[in-house]
């Protein structure tokens, strides 16, 4: 009787899918996906068999997420329409700055009209989302980072750049002098950070609220967290999840 | 009518620019990451030549027959070779070491690899706490990147330590960072020429805790604590973006600094440093060295 038992469990052990961890985002302009799935490995493997997976197509990532035992970080607009057709629910939130929302803002030197050439660290994408309605003068040149967006604009690389509106204050304390003729020409929507969001069943699973509140605490958590460029994750209030589209 | 339309096709064809992309070697990496940036990035048509496996004639021949209005050229054998046949042409370039010292004309327009000293010298202060003073080694080859650093330095109220020198031999490392809280190691091709001498700035860096600021990721190896070095994809980027400007007849720097950049950061030499590091609220870091 045992044998057959502990041969079932090695065959279950043996055949089981383990769960994914599918990441798709246009907001975050990452190149070293490899970096992060090894870190990301790394740090699910603590928490049983969970394996980081991610996607540089939409579509594809869309269709995976149907048939599959999935856990998703994602960004709050996506979630917003996918919401409508899939069975997923938003537990958690990025935060940055002690704050889930952030408005990415138009930077520029003084006194210049909105024409040329603006850096940006989000996909070309992304951006032209991000611009639509402001100008249709002006070129999208994709940078790696907000740092190197902003410094463009400073150094005289680039007319204007596309930033959060953290990222200036934050750069204003480390150069004053770059900044000092820089100036806020717009201030774009106010967006929600990215999400990560369950199955329902999942919804009030422990282990997954481990793997994503305990984050901050271990080094390839804080790697993970450094390059999705956010300081952690915490759940959603109900009041957020309901803008969000999470409950009805 | 008929001779009026085929008038207006002719003066549209001769008006139409007609681009050429060179490439030194696509084989090498950094220049095909440039290149295949620039034809993600680039929304026009352009034809494009691979010279690696070319004769000096054949590369001739083709430049002539070709005669492209506009030639975007990656790495150096390719811009000396456009320079020498058609060097009357506008021509955009990128992925050349030390480009101020190849033969060059006003009209040429390109991205150098070297990244605007301010650049650097902020990224460094957005990560560690208590670095002023910065030392560096240099010839005559360096002096005006020099030059620069002191002028961005100023701006920040950091300080740059030079010393230059005539050939390897007088380098005094000992003596620099007894100066400097730490040394950003340039591109100077006398510094980096000897593979000891270098072995030796490392090690005389590391035994008086000082941190080095180096400009490409090779020099994790020795032991830099840093390295600061440009994004080849977004160089593409920012040919395609200046060549679209130069179409759209809008006004663009000539020589531009490169706007991307790509930081590695090697955890473990800063904390055997004991290296203070800020809780930077910006991402600087595009990689950390394993």
């Amino acid at each position: 009787m045992k044998i057959i038992f502990l041969s079932i469990l090695l065959l279950t052990t043996l055949f089981a899918q383990s769960v994914k961890v599918c990441f798709y985002t246009i907001e975050n302009n990452i190149k070293n996906f490899k970096s992060l799935k090894f870190k990301f490995d790394k740090y699910l493997s603590k928490y049983g068999d969970y394996e980081f997976q991610a996607f540089s197509d939409k579509s594809t990532f869309e269709k995976y997420i149907n048939n599959n035992n999935v856990i998703l970080i994602l960004s709050s607009t996506h979630y917003k329409n996918i919401i409508k057709t899939k069975k997923f629910k938003a537990k958690f939130i990025a935060l940055k700055n002690n704050k889930i929302k952030d408005i990415e803002v138009i930077i520029g030197k003084k006194n210049r009209e909105l024409d040329g050439v603006i850096t940006s660290a989000h996909s070309e994408k992304y951006t032209k989302n991000l611009l639509k309605g402001i100008d249709k003068k002006l070129s999208i040149l994709v940078v790696p980072k907000e740092i190197d967006a902003l410094m463009s604009v400073g150094f005289g690389m680039s007319d204007f750049a596309v930033v959060s509106k953290g990222s200036f204050i934050n750069i204003q304390e480390i150069n004053g002098f770059l900044t000092k003729d820089l100036r806020i020409y717009n201030e774009l929507n106010s967006t929600y950070r990215i999400v990560i969001a369950l199955a329902i069943q999942d919804f009030k699973n422990k282990n997954i609220s481990n793997i994503f509140e305990d984050m901050q605490n271990s080094e390839n958590g804080q790697y993970i967290l450094y390059t999705l460029g956010i300081d952690r994750f915490i759940q959603l209030k109900v009041e957020d999840l309901r803008y969000l589209g999470g409950i009805k | 009518m008929r001779f009026i339309l085929i008038f207006i096709l002719f003066i549209v064809y001769v008006q139409a620019k007609t681009i050429l992309v060179i490439n030194s070697n696509s084989e090498i990496s950094k220049y095909k990451e440039t290149e295949l940036a620039f034809r993600n990035s680039f929304k026009g048509e352009f034809s494009f030549l691979d010279i690696s496996k070319m004769s000096k004639d054949e590369i001739k021949k083709y430049l002539y027959d070709e005669y492209p209005n506009i030639v975007y050229t990656i790495g150096t054998r390719a811009y000396k070779y456009v320079y020498k046949y058609i060097p009357e042409k506008k021509v955009f370039f990128s992925s050349i070491v030390n480009w101020k010292r190849l033969p060059k004309k006003k009209h040429f327009s390109g991205v150098l690899v070297e990244l605007h000293s301010g650049m650097q010298l902020t990224m460094i202060n957005s990560l560690c706490l208590n670095i002023k003073t910065f030392g560096i080694v240099y010839s005559h080859y360096s002096k005006d990147v020099v030059s620069a650093f002191i002028n961005s330095a100023k701006n920040m109220n950091f300080n740059i330590v030079g010393q230059e020198i005539k050939s390897i031999k007088d380098i005094n490392i000992d003596k620099l960072l007894n100066k400097s809280d730490s040394l950003i190691l340039i591109a100077d091709p006398i510094v980096i020429s000897d593979k000891n001498t270098l072995k030796n700035i490392f090690k005389t860096a590391k035994k008086l805790k000082k941190p080095i600021f180096a400009y490409d990721k090779i020099f994790l190896k020795y032991g830099a604590m840093l390295s600061i070095s440009v994004d080849n994809p977004t160089i593409g980027r920012q040919i395609a973006t200046m060549i679209k400007s130069y179409l759209d007849k809008k006004y663009q720097k000539n020589i531009q600094y490169p706007v991307g950049s790509h930081v590695v950061f090697n955890k473990k030499v800063a904390e055997e440093l004991k290296i203070e590091l800020s809780n930077n609220k910006i991402n600087i870091i595009d990689e950390f060295s394993e």
